[in-house]
């Protein structure tokens, strides 16, 4: 899957945290685009754009839990990966189970995160190509006269046009 | 059985007898009582005099003491000799029978050198009354016109004693000069001299001064050598052949003399001399009471006898010893030296004494303050001394809490190096790597890296047990400081910091430390205060502003509930807490800081959230000079 094209978008009230994470992520060849709250991210970032989220968990104002209620309102599929400076398990847990790809302390080893990262915007390209197959065939499927909906009903039932 | 006559009747008359005796007796003592014995004194000179006292006195407690019967005193004073001249004498005489006409004395008393008045007037003078002298020179009696047949006592004029007294204390003296007038009986002490000093003719020049006016002898004394011993016998004549008192003579010549002198006569003492071996009329006294008791009682004058009662005794005048240098301690034991100066002690003995008392309790009572003020002042570094370790352990409490977001203070910076470092690496790998971009990074590698450290250096600092180091301070650096130093535990609670630091504050004089902790402390429990709100509502100001006159305002202002009121009077106690397991601890120990510091802490509060504020005050330029504390803190 080409992941060219996909952007990393991070979130991190931490200047300095923030410039060291494009510094790395650009390096290695990903396009960056950072912000430093939640609430301007959501302000700016275009929905549509192919690229996953990484984000920091306590921030002042809205913070990383509050950004995945948001885009969860939103039904965006967008993967967030939390990268913390502290964290504990429940926080971890919480995270997880509010569909967080990756649960990271800032004491990771940079190659680790730089795989999660790799992972997540795999899962965002093969997550839209299948919303776009998916789209194409709704689209297809919308096509069909009502008779040729009847035939494909019984071709999935039957799956035989004896 | 016989009749014994009953006891009642004896008793009666026993006592009834004794009654009439008794009665019997006091009528007589009445009848006698109805007239006292009158005894009239006789002195030579001036009764003033306080020789002349003395023997008067002396006189009447003897004759009153000595006589069963109740006496009348009368003292008359014959100054004649000096005054007028001996023909006046039978006119004062006759001034005297006529005063004492109406009620003639019983017994006269002479004293002193009364011979030559009694001889002349004996006749005329109450012939039939009896009359004793006292206190006559010795050798008086062996005078051709001495008065017969009348008894008393004499006194002995102890001329070797008082020349041996003399070069006792006078060893070194190598003359002896006596002084004698001209008068007949003046004339006799040469004789007298050469016997008296007849065994000391070797130790010593004796020296007989006679046949010179009083004016010639002034001077002879003036210019004698202090060395010299003076021996003023007696001038009743001098060679102008004036008449003088002798003892008036000796006064005149001490006055002048530049050798010490001595006397025989007992008023003598006292009145310039240095001493000498002369008669205690003291002890005259018995002796005189009894002659006059037996005179009074009738006994015939003729039978009783005229005698010196006592042996003379060595006086000395304290006061001529000081004059003239002379060591008490050479005079013999049982010298009496009168006329000692009462030392300061025996005169003011009980103002000294008072004044002694009040000083020792005066000083007793300041030395018991300053010990007071010693043990307060040893309280009071104890008690700043324990106040510095309780704020100690506050700030070890606070940084516990704090460990957390201190943790993740220094995570993110380390992680931001990390980044960078991979980053840095990458871009070496390639074949023309971008320096100026590395060169960036190493820079911010840097920064962050300064970044950690400060707040592992603000850490060390704070767990500190340091003594109190009193500076002049920019409150705003204190401030940001603080709030470095919270960063992550604002970031981790969510909270906006916002600043509102005045440009241009006066430096403050105060401890860094514990003003950043008091400060810490406002910031943490701000934040704490403020963690049961929506997170976007959650803002933290930190404000800073000059207060005139002389101090700077401090006031950390957050976005909570508010404090109720009942609890604000109570806030800065120690041990209030309003947190579940609090100790409360850190504001009452800001506010022993801030008061230590000489400012004021208090709160406000409403009911979109609190303000606490404390003031410090402004440093003067006499504030430089550090004043380093000798606590922990």
């Amino acid at each position: 899957m080409d992941k060219r094209g996909s952007t990393v978008f991070v979130i991190d009230d931490d200047e300095s945290v923030l410039g060291a994470l494009r510094r790395l992520l650009e390096a290695h060849d990903m396009t960056v685009r950072t912000w430093s709250s939640t609430q301007s991210f959501l302000d700016e970032h275009d929905p549509s754009e192919p690229g996953c989220v990484l984000t920091d968990l306590a921030m002042p104002g809205m913070n990383g839990f509050d950004l995945q209620e948001a885009l969860a309102h939103v039904d965006s599929q967008r993967p967030v990966i939390f990268l913390t400076g502290h964290g504990d398990i429940p926080a971890s847990v919480r995270a997880m189970k509010a569909g967080a790809v990756g649960f990271l302390q800032k004491t990771v080893r940079p190659e680790l995160l730089l795989d999660e990262i790799r992972a997540a915007l795999e899962k965002d390209a093969a997550a839209r190509e299948s919303g776009r197959h998916l789209a194409a065939l709704t689209t297809r499927l919308r096509s069909l006269t009502p008779r040729e909906l009847d035939v494909l009903e019984l071709i999935v039932a039957g799956m035989m046009t004896k | 059985m016989p009749i014994r006559p009953p006891f009642i009747l004896t008793l009666g008359s026993v006592l009834v007898s004794f009654a009439t005796l008794m009665c019997s007796g006091s009528v007589a003592h009445a009848l006698e009582e109805a007239e006292p014995k009158r005894v009239l004194l006789l002195h030579r000179s001036d009764l003033l005099l306080p020789a002349t006292i003395e023997q008067d006195q002396i006189t009447r407690k003897a004759i009153a003491t000595a006589v069963p019967h109740r006496v009348e005193f009368h003292s008359e004073g014959f100054d004649i000799v000096r005054l007028s001249g001996p023909a006046d004498g039978a006119e004062l005489l006759s001034l005297l029978l006529k005063k004492h006409a109406a009620r003639p004395p019983h017994l006269i008393v002479a004293h002193g050198p009364m011979q030559d008045v009694i001889a002349q007037n004996r006749a005329r003078l109450w012939p039939g009354t009896p009359l004793m002298f006292a206190g006559i020179a010795e050798d008086r009696v062996e005078d051709p016109g001495f008065p017969r047949g009348i008894p008393g006592t004499t006194i002995r004029l102890d001329l070797r004693g008082t020349a041996e007294l003399a070069m006792t204390m006078q060893p070194r003296a190598r003359r002896l000069v006596i002084i004698a007038g001209n008068s007949e009986y003046d004339l006799k002490w040469r004789q007298r001299a050469v016997v008296a000093l007849q065994p000391y003719r070797h130790r010593i020049v004796v020296e007989f001064v006679t046949d010179r006016t009083v004016e010639e002898l002034e001077q002879f004394v003036a210019s004698l050598s202090r060395d010299t011993i003076l021996i003023f016998t007696t001038l009743y004549r001098d060679a102008a052949n004036r008449v003088y008192v002798s003892r008036e003579v000796a006064q005149r010549l001490t006055a002048v003399s530049s050798a010490p002198m001595y006397t025989l006569y007992p008023s003598q003492v006292g009145l310039g001399a240095v001493g000498g071996s002369v008669q205690d009329w003291n002890a005259q006294g018995d002796a005189i009471g009894d002659i006059a008791r037996r005179l009074l009682a009738g006994e015939r004058p003729e039978s009783l006898a005229l005698f010196t009662p006592s042996p003379p005794v060595c006086k000395l005048d304290w006061r001529q010893l000081q004059r003239w240098g002379i060591a008490e301690n050479r005079a013999p034991k049982s010298c009496q030296i009168l006329f000692r100066a009462p030392t300061f002690w025996s005169q003011y003995r009980t103002e000294a004494s008072f004044i002694g008392l009040v000083v020792l309790i005066l000083s007793a009572l300041v030395v018991a303050l300053l010990m007071e003020r010693r043990s307060r002042q040893r309280a009071e570094v104890e008690a700043e001394r324990q106040r510095g370790e309780l704020a100690h352990a506050s700030r070890l409490t606070t940084i516990g809490a704090l460990s957390a977001s201190i943790a993740h203070e220094i995570n993110q910076p380390l992680f931001a190096i990390l980044s960078n470092v991979v980053a840095a690496e990458v871009l070496l790998k390639s074949d023309h790597p971008r320096l100026a971009e590395i060169s960036q990074i190493l820079g911010d590698i840097r920064r962050d890296d300064e970044r950690a450290s400060e707040v592992i250096a603000k850490l060390r600092e704070l767990l500190q047990r340091r003594p109190v180091k009193m500076r002049s301070l920019q409150t705003n650096e204190i401030v940001n400081s603080i709030l470095r130093f919270v960063a992550g535990a604002s970031r981790l609670h969510g909270v906006v910091i916002t600043t509102e630091l005045s440009d241009a504050l006066p430096p403050i004089q105060g401890d860094h430390v514990q003003l950043e902790q008091v400060v810490l402390n406002l910031v943490m429990n701000a934040i704490e205060a403020m963690a049961d709100i929506a997170a976007e509502r959650r803002h933290l100001t930190v404000r800073t502003v000059e207060m005139p006159p002389g101090s700077v305002e401090i006031s950390v202002r957050d976005s909570g509930a508010g404090i109720p009121e009942v609890i604000i009077p109570k806030l800065f106690d120690a041990f209030f807490s309003t947190k579940r397991d609090g100790m409360g601890l850190g504001l009452s120990i800001a506010r022993s800081i801030v008061t230590a510091h000489g400012g004021r802490i208090w709160a406000q509060s409403r009911t979109d959230g609190a303000t606490v504020c404390f003031t410090i005050p402004v440093s003067h330029a006499d504030d430089e000079t550090q004043r380093d504390a000798e606590i922990a803190a």
